[in-house]
């Protein structure tokens, strides 16, 4: 499986997918107009992906602001690794917000209750 | 020049006439920060919420307010250019946008025209989210994520909710039927009020 890089835009966050490494990370801003069409990408390399049982999978959220059509993308994204989980995958979620960052932590906690996967919320320092 | 050509020309004046009518009666003691109307550019929309990001942050504007404006303007500005009429092409569709400030507010106004046989729909919606509570806004938006599914014209039906969310007073709004045709304006105006939770 190839590792996927997509640099920041304006309107786009940062996305590694890196399956050597067993890391993924989403990081900016996510407020595309057409946001189904963005994560097209990420949700097909998500339906190739066939994770290794001998391999954890960390994945970092750390994004600073997210649309609401960016927020149900984001969601789809959840659901197919939560049945990767359910198919054996070891994946471990975290929710970075900034700690004073009521917005992001709250969509954060929204998904916990959403999706059949534990998500860690973790704040960091203010930048 | 054939007769759809002429109605868009015509569309484009009926809202010019609308903004500048608008100007005219902004709230007391307001400053117009940003304003437009004519078509909308998606990069427009990006760089308008980007630079009210970087204006308020150097006005020092407390950081939640920061974001419930930068969410009102990609919400506001992105539901006109997927819902907005007038226009199929989403660079084309007429509308406005008043970005302003008084003492203790932030407010942007849009408008962009919707059929007739909407008004009442859309109504019903912008009404609904406006009588709700806090809580039962915050419900309300949970309901419609968990049953989350874009629309073939990529909203999520969640533009007007999240307006309502992150505007802390009730969304101010006008559909202005118009003569000899079947489009509508709808004018609506989301305030961040600085002195309120």
């Amino acid at each position: 499986m190839r590792k996927l890089i997509l640099e920041e835009t304006k309107n786009t966050p940062e996305i590694i997918l890196d399956p050597n490494k067993g890391y993924f990370s989403f990081k900016g801003k996510s407020f595309p107009e057409n946001s189904k069409k963005f994560y097209e990408t990420i949700m097909e390399w998500f339906n190739q992906f066939e994770p290794q049982v001998t391999v954890s999978y960390k994945i970092d959220f750390e994004l600073h602001y997210i649309s609401s059509a960016s927020i149900i993308s984001i969601f789809e994204i959840l659901k197919k690794l939560s049945k990767l989980q359910k198919a054996g995958a070891k994946i471990n979620i975290y929710w970075m917000y900034e700690s004073d960052d009521e917005d992001i932590r709250k969509i954060g906690e929204d998904f916990t209750k959403l999706v059949d996967i534990p998500i860690e919320l973790k704040a960091v320092e203010v930048q | 020049m054939n007769n759809t050509t002429n109605q868009v020309k015509s569309l484009y004046t009926i809202m010019s006439d609308f903004y500048h009518s608008e100007l005219n009666k902004l709230h007391k003691g307001s400053t117009v920060l940003f304003s437009k109307h004519g078509k909308l550019k998606q990069v427009e929309v990006d760089d308008l919420a980007l630079d009210m990001e970087a204006l308020m942050k150097k006005a020092e504007v407390k950081k939640k307010y920061v974001k419930a404006f930068f969410s009102i303007i990609i919400e506001a500005l992105q539901n006109i250019r997927i819902h907005g009429e007038g226009a199929e092409e989403k660079d084309l569709k007429p509308c406005y946008y008043i970005v302003a400030k008084t003492d203790n507010s932030y407010y942007l106004t849009t408008a962009n025209f919707i059929k007739e046989q909407d008004i009442d729909k859309l109504s019903q919606k912008v009404n609904y989210v406006n009588n709700l509570s806090p809580e039962g806004l915050k419900e309300y938006y949970f309901n419609t994520l968990s049953e989350g599914s874009m629309s073939a014209k990529g909203g999520a039906g969640l533009g007007i909710i999240t307006l309502a969310t992150k505007s802390n007073k009730k969304l101010e709004y006008s559909i202005t039927e118009l003569e000899n045709t079947d489009f509508c304006v709808f004018r609506v105006t989301t305030t961040v009020n600085l002195t309120e939770e």
